[in-house]
């Protein structure tokens, strides 16, 4: 975890360590995981994308292939990271996957709403959630073509 | 026309007037009759007079009559008594010169016979009875008259003097007569024969005929005895009359004072006609000449203008009766009908002047007709004070009110019916409400007569209502308050179930994660009981995964906007039949569906209960070799009744209540798959449509799951 932030592919937003261990083992099954950047709250999230904070150095033109984004986070909430990265002309083109606990979450509508690119439900089998985190690792790290790249 | 009435006193009363009305009737027919009487009186009194009179004169024209005919009869005897002296003399002469010379003397009485042409016969018998000379007397004639007993009187007393007959049958001519005889004496006064005449009854009764005595009346002429010589008119049998004494005892009476003359009124002892008699004697005679006449006919005159007058006063006797009754009839007709008036009068007075409601009429140009005595209780003013004052009608409306009645009056110049509620202020001060309404009024001929108005006094009412509509505000805000409240509670509850629920996957999906990687990455280090282990937290967080799941989706039905249109059940039924068959491929399932209709509800909720239904039917029929599972339903009334039948395992009844809550179940984990919610899961939804759902079981023989829901659901119930 300690490649250069230039070269980040995926920066995964999660408060829950457990989670987030689960996520990077489930993307590192998928041999998905490089250049991941773990940020554990919606702040530092935004400051990452926006090369502000503690991440004022960072290239800003640079930015993560994907945004893994839970939803419930302290601080700045997943919905409001969301409204802020598409409300900004340049990373709204970041894909953003919304990480869930269950799709039963009030603010999916929003989400959509706001122009979320996917939205997943985090299963509770360990096999599935590695499946799952696989196939949206393939496709948005490897299939996806985001413009001016 | 219209009068304006205050109260029932001082009213015009019909009855009266028609009383005293019937009092004039009486008085009118009592004052006929007395002109009745009184004419009745003054013709029979009339009448009375005329009668007599008639009878008088009756009875004067028939003496005079008798007295004129006696007279004249007397003259013709004088005359016949000449004639006899005469021939008496003659033929005394004779016999003095020497003996009778038969043709002189006959040529002498044929001389004096023709001076008296009346005369049937003059003759002459000698002393021996045989009729010798005169009239008709052929020579040698042998008739002899010796019997007569005027010829044996004659001879027998020499101063007999003239002798009248009795009526005799002539021997000579066979005529019947009376006969006039004086005695013929010789010079030494010896009897010589006699001299007689015959008057033929003929004669007499011809010359009666010409007396006009009337049809009916009568002329006799009787003898000393009162024997009948002659009668006109001529007896049917004569022979039975003349020569009778056919006399009444009046007569006798009469003839015996002695009196030349008389009169009575006497039956007729010939022809039993009533007649009014007069009677005189002949003088030098002692005949009676007898002139009747008839009562019926003197009195005929005196009957035809009796019978006049009487038809007369009959005439106006009916003529007064039938006025008299025209007029009580009429006048019956009027009473009739004017106590019909009065009554009507009387029933409309009532309707009017006892209505609860202050009642009124205002005329066209806003006098008022009609006040009912009501205002004073509503008001505290009298009908006399408004119909004194018609403004009075709108000064005592509230201040505050006045521009509804100003609203009100410009309103009902457009139409024929208007109300408002307003408020007036009563004599004592006292505010109170008043529900008006009022109509036009247009006579038969179609003329505006201005407005019938029914005040009520509706202070309670209003008040009631404001307390009601005070109580329902404070009702709705407290409803709406408790609503917003429950809700509250609910949308908590919910949230916090939900929060519970989601929140319990984070940890779950570490412990099943780690555990996974335990086993991924440290079986090795793990001996078999340690690995066995870690299989059982595995399954469990499987299936606390599962039962999250399916809290989830249970509180999502509680949630969830409806979205309501037709569902085919049938269809639907099929369509979810044959995914769970394919879920069981090994399985020998067999679906029964009944005709079950379809409804009207939210299609996808429809749908999940469907669903659980038949995966619970699938479900339990696991032991059986062939399992059956029947759907069907029907419309009863404005519900539909459908059932989920199955041959599975059956329940206990006893434990119903269980069946329907949430991960509730009657058969041990492990037996059958399930969290209990499936159930629960259609409770919910047919509550959410409105229904009712219950279950019916038997152990090991199968159950049955029905529900209800209304036939049609309103389409916009989607708001829920």
């Amino acid at each position: 975890m300690t490649q250069r932030n230039d070269e980040v592919e995926i920066l995964l937003v999660e408060d829950t360590a457990a989670d987030a261990e689960l996520t990077i083992r489930a993307l590192k099954k998928n041999c998905l995981v490089n250049n991941l950047v773990w940020v554990k709250d919606g702040a530092e999230a935004l400051d990452f994308l926006f090369a502000t904070g503690v991440y004022a150095d960072r290239d800003k033109t640079h930015q993560p292939k994907v945004v893994l984004l839970d939803l419930r986070l302290p601080r700045i909430s997943g919905v409001e990271v969301l409204r802020r990265l598409k409300s900004d002309e340049r990373a709204r083109t970041i894909p953003v996957v919304v990480l869930t606990s269950s799709k039963e979450d009030v603010d999916v509508e929003e989400c959509y709403r706001l122009g979320v690119n996917s939205y997943i439900t985090k299963p509770v089998s360990f096999d599935e959630f590695v499946k799952v985190v696989g196939e949206l690792g393939l496709y948005w790290l490897l299939l996806n073509k985001i413009p001016n790249e | 026309m219209v009068t304006p009435t205050i109260s029932a006193k001082g009213r015009p009363r019909l009855a009266e007037r028609a009383t005293s009305s019937a009092a004039f009737v009486k008085w009118m027919q009592v004052g006929f009759a007395l002109i009745n009487l009184f004419v009745f009186g003054m013709v029979g009194f009339s009448l009375h007079q005329s009668h007599g009179e008639s009878q008088a004169r009756a009875a004067v024209t028939g003496q005079n009559l008798s007295h004129l005919l006696a007279q004249e009869f007397a003259g013709d005897i004088d005359k016949i008594d000449l004639t006899l002296f005469a021939a008496a003399d003659e033929a005394e002469r004779q016999l003095a010169a020497g003996g009778i010379d038969g043709p002189a003397l006959n040529a002498f009485i044929a001389r004096a016979h023709a001076r008296l042409p009346n005369l049937d016969a003059l003759r002459i018998a000698d002393a021996q009875g045989i009729v010798a000379y005169g009239s008709d007397v052929a020579p040698g004639s042998q008739v002899s008259v010796a019997d007569r007993p005027h010829f044996v009187r004659l001879r027998d007393e020499p101063g007999a003097g003239r002798l009248i007959s009795r009526v005799q049958k002539s021997r000579v001519n066979h005529k019947s007569v009376i006969v006039f005889a004086r005695r013929i004496n010789r010079a030494d006064g010896s009897f010589a024969g006699m001299v007689f005449a015959a008057v033929a009854l003929d004669y007499l009764t011809r010359a009666f005929a010409n007396i006009d005595v009337g049809r009916q009346g009568s002329i006799s002429l009787r003898d000393a005895e009162l024997r009948i010589l002659a009668r006109h008119p001529v007896p049917p049998e004569p022979d039975k009359v003349i020569g009778e004494k056919l006399a009444v005892p009046t007569l006798e009476a009469l003839i015996r004072t002695g009196l030349d003359a008389g009169g009575y009124v006497s039956t007729d002892t010939v022809d039993g006609v009533e007649r009014k008699f007069g009677v005189h004697r002949i003088p030098n005679s002692p005949l009676y000449m007898v002139v009747g006449r008839a009562t019926g006919e003197y009195m005929a005159q005196w009957r035809n203008q009796a019978a006049n007058t009487a038809a007369m006063v009959a005439l106006f006797f009916l003529t007064t009766l039938i006025s008299s009754w025209l007029i009580h009839r009429n006048w019956k007709h009027q009473l009739v009908a004017t106590l019909e008036l009065a009554r009507e009068e009387e029933k409309f007075h009532t309707v009017a002047d006892y209505t609860y409601d202050w009642e009124y009429w205002e005329g066209p140009d806003g006098e008022i007709l009609f006040m009912s005595p009501a205002c004073d209780r509503v008001t505290g003013y009298s009908p006399a004070e408004f119909l004194a004052q018609p403004d009075l009608l709108y000064r005592i409306i509230h201040p505050d009110d006045a521009h509804l009645m100003a609203d009100h009056q410009s309103d009902i110049t457009a139409r024929d019916e208007a109300g408002v509620d307003f408020r007036i202020v009563r004599r004592d001060g006292e505010v109170r409400w008043i529900g008006h309404g009022c109509r036009a009024v247009f006579g038969r001929d179609g003329k505006f007569m201005g407005r019938r108005a029914s005040n009520r006094d509706i202070t309670e009412r209003v008040e009631a209502e404001a307390t009601v509509r005070q109580l329902n505000a404070s009702l709705e805000q407290r409803v709406a308050r408790r609503t917003a409240e429950l809700e509250a509670a609910n949308k908590e509850l919910e949230d916090f179930s939900y929060s519970i629920s989601h929140d319990l996957r984070t940890p779950l999906r570490a412990i099943a994660g780690f555990a996974r990687i335990l086993v991924d990455e440290h079986a090795a280090a793990l001996d078999s009981e340690g690995r066995r282990l870690l299989d059982v937290v595995q399954v469990n967080t499987v299936r606390m995964g599962c039962l999250i799941d399916e809290l989830l989706e249970f509180l999502r039905l509680g949630r969830r906007p409806m979205n309501f249109g037709p569902v085919d059940v049938a269809q639907l039924v099929l369509e979810i039949f044959r995914e769970l068959r394919d879920s069981v491929p090994d399985r020998k399932l067999q679906l029964v569906l009944k005709n079950p209709p379809s409804l009207w509800g939210d299609r996808t909720m429809i749908r999940r209960l469907l669903t659980n239904l038949l995966s619970n039917a699938v479900k339990f029929t696991q032991p059986r070799p062939q399992a059956v599972i029947e759907v069907g339903g029907e419309i009863q009334g404005d519900q539909v009744l459908y059932y989920v039948k199955d041959n599975g395992v059956g329940f206990d009844m006893q434990y119903v209540d269980k069946l329907f809550q949430v991960f509730e179940r009657v058969h041990p984990v492990g037996q059958f798959e399930g969290s209990g919610t499936g159930l629960a899961m259609v409770r919910r939804i047919v509550g959410r449509h409105g229904g009712r759902v219950w279950a019916e079981g038997q152990v090991d023989v199968g159950a049955t799951i029905s529900f209800t829901l209304p036939a049609r659901e309103v389409a916009n119930d989607a708001t829920q």
